[in-house]
């Protein structure tokens, strides 16, 4: 009897801190599904060949990133925070590549805003779990914190050995902060009163070495710390976001 | 008739105490674990580390402990956290110059002594750790330290029912996650403190040093005490002390991590406690004896760019005055820390 009281009594307890950690207060609901392209192509793991914008092929092994600390725009300029948004979006598990948030608040949105990577505070503390476990292989170990977003592949004219590719960027922290934040417009203001919103958008890894840093493979084939070079690539990556269709109930 | 129910009563008082015991059996495995209180010393400064964040328990410690002193979770099951961290060195690495990890691979630093952890506010010789959360997984997945990955350190404690019980006992499931070790671990760091040495009694009023300690204890204030403060005996700041470069391991030191030229050759500070029994010393224990780092201050500085300007003249130290600096530093001996039973090795999980 007593062994299922305490039983009951655990269960009661970890339903109340499960349910007060994502309590969030609106009744809708948005569904980020977003796809990989590389300038317009559909990507695909390592078997298709691309070429950046100076015409260097390349291929793809690794597309991993961050986004986190999601919030709405709303049509009078003012920014609903969405709590404990934290999303590692991995191209090797097609899960990872539909974000879910719910408890969204009824109002009308013009804009959905984000940061490609994991914010300062978090990445300054302790250990987390979920998307943040450093068990994910995104924390560097000997300079804390968070490798921010992740690419890794070949080029025949990468001077690395065998060729590879490797962009792990991170860093939080001035001069060296590769956290980027992201607003991207919705069509329309949309008045959103309950309900499921599904919103599809690409990530574009063609614009990581494009725009406003052309990157030539030949003379980089990537940094693993945070850095000047790390820099350039997230003030590319920062472009690399589009909406393509929201679809609401 | 009346011995009968007496008989009876008994046995039903039995059976009642054998399942108020077996209860009680249960309720020890799945009650909350027990808080634990750390008595610290009242004339040292705040502490850095966030307990909030990670409460002491009786359990967790108990875990943070047994991982400690784990071999088995090292690539080649040699190498746990106290291979390198020995309590009679306290919790440095007696007679290595250079961190010595599995398979006899040889790393680039000496292995820091890791006492008075939760009062600093960066980690490893460069500060390139900034959380002592995070701290373990630095040693755990280095190449030339315990060279295991993570994913793979934790499915060895998944599958280790000691383990899932300490777990369980310390955190109310089972479930092994790294946030969970890193905790228990730190747990444990967070008891290896030294205030008890007999410069320790003697500031409290309890103990005098001798006529040559007291001497050297004038010298240190004069000489040392600006970098290696009172009472943690480090400031817990990045300097150049004008060792040479040693061309063999090239290490820019905190520059690694900040990339600014400003910090070329520039190492944490290490507490002067327990120095006498932490050698060797520098960043590269390059010293082994502590009158070679007399030596050095006297007269061994190489002046750069980065050189701390309290060093641009030396540290100029005679013979007698020497003799006296080390009878001082002797006095920063923390016998409970090496001695004490609560820090050493558990029966390792099987």
């Amino acid at each position: 009897m007593r062994r299922w009281l305490c039983c009951l009594v655990i269960l009661a307890l970890a339903g109340c801190s499960k349910s007060s950690d994502n309590r969030r207060f609106g009744n809708n609901s948005i569904q980020i599904s977003i796809s990989s392209v590389v300038n317009g192509h559909p990507l695909v793991l390592k078997d298709s060949t691309y070429h950046n914008a100076i015409g260097e092929a390349f291929t793809v092994t690794t597309f991993r990133y961050y986004l986190s600390n999601f919030s709405l725009t709303t049509s009078t300029g003012s920014v609903t925070p969405l709590p404990n948004t934290y999303f590692l979006v991995n191209e090797a598990d097609s899960n990872s590549r539909t974000l879910l948030i719910t408890g969204v608040p009824n109002d009308a949105y013009a804009a959905l805003n984000f940061l490609v990577g994991v914010d300062s505070l978090t990445q300054a503390g302790g250990p987390k779990d979920g998307a943040l476990d450093v068990v994910n292989g995104m924390y560097w170990s000997w300079n804390s914190g968070y490798i921010n977003a992740k690419f890794e592949g070949t080029s025949p004219v990468s001077t690395a050995p065998g060729h590879i590719l490797q962009f792990h960027i991170g860093g939080f922290q001035a001069p060296y902060n590769t956290i980027r934040s992201v607003s991207l417009p919705l069509a329309q203001p949309q008045v959103w009163a309950g309900g499921a919103h599904l919103v599809k958008a690409t990530a574009d890894l063609y614009r990581w070495f494009n725009v406003p840093n052309a990157i030539s493979f030949a003379k980089f084939y990537g940094t693993m710390e945070p850095d000047a070079d790390a820099v350039k690539v997230a003030d590319n990556y920062q472009q690399m976001f589009t909406i393509t269709s929201i679809t609401t109930p | 008739m009346i011995r009968k129910a007496t008989a009876v009563a008994l046995l039903i008082a039995a059976c009642w105490a054998v399942l108020v015991i077996a209860c009680r059996h249960d309720d020890a495995l799945v009650s909350a674990p027990h808080a634990y209180q750390l008595e610290l010393p009242d004339n040292f400064p705040p502490v850095q580390y966030d307990f909030s964040q990670n409460p002491l328990t009786k359990e967790g410690i108990a875990l943070g402990r047994a991982i400690f002193y784990d071999p088995k979770l090292s690539a080649d099951s040699q190498v746990s956290c106290a291979f390198c961290h020995q309590q009679y060195a306290a919790f440095g690495h007696y007679d290595h110059a250079l961190s010595h990890g599995v398979y006899n691979r040889i790393g680039t630093r000496t292995v820091p002594s890791i006492f008075n952890m939760i009062w600093s506010k960066s980690f490893m010789w460069d500060g390139g750790v900034i959380n002592l959360d995070m701290q373990p997984l630095t040693p755990l997945t280095d190449h030339n330290e315990m060279g295991e990955d993570l994913p793979v350190v934790l499915k060895n404690m998944q599958g280790n029912a000691q383990y899932k019980k300490m777990f369980k006992a310390a955190f109310g499931t089972e479930e092994v996650t790294s946030q969970r070790m890193f905790h228990a671990v730190i747990q444990f760091v967070a008891t290896l403190n030294s205030f008890n040495s007999r410069y320790d009694s003697v500031m409290a009023g309890k103990a005098t040093f001798s006529q040559e300690e007291a001497a050297g204890y004038q010298l240190y204030q004069q000489k040392c005490a600006a970098c290696h403060k009172e009472p943690l005996f480090t400031d817990g700041s990045f300097r150049n002390n004008g060792l040479p470069v040693q061309p063999a391991l090239n290490d820019s030191g905190r520059m690694r991590i900040t990339k600014s030229q400003d910090d070329y050759l520039k190492f944490k500070v290490p507490s002067l406690r327990n120095i006498i029994r932490t050698q060797p010393y520098m960043h590269d224990g390059r010293f082994f004896d502590i009158y070679n780092v007399f030596a050095h201050y006297d007269h061994g500085i190489v002046r750069s760019a980065t050189l701390d300007p309290l060093l641009q003249n030396g540290i100029p130290l005679d013979a007698g005055q020497q003799r006296q600096l080390y009878l001082f530093l002797n006095t920063l001996t923390d016998y409970k820390l090496l001695n004490d039973k609560s820090l050493a090795d558990p029966a390792t999980p099987q």
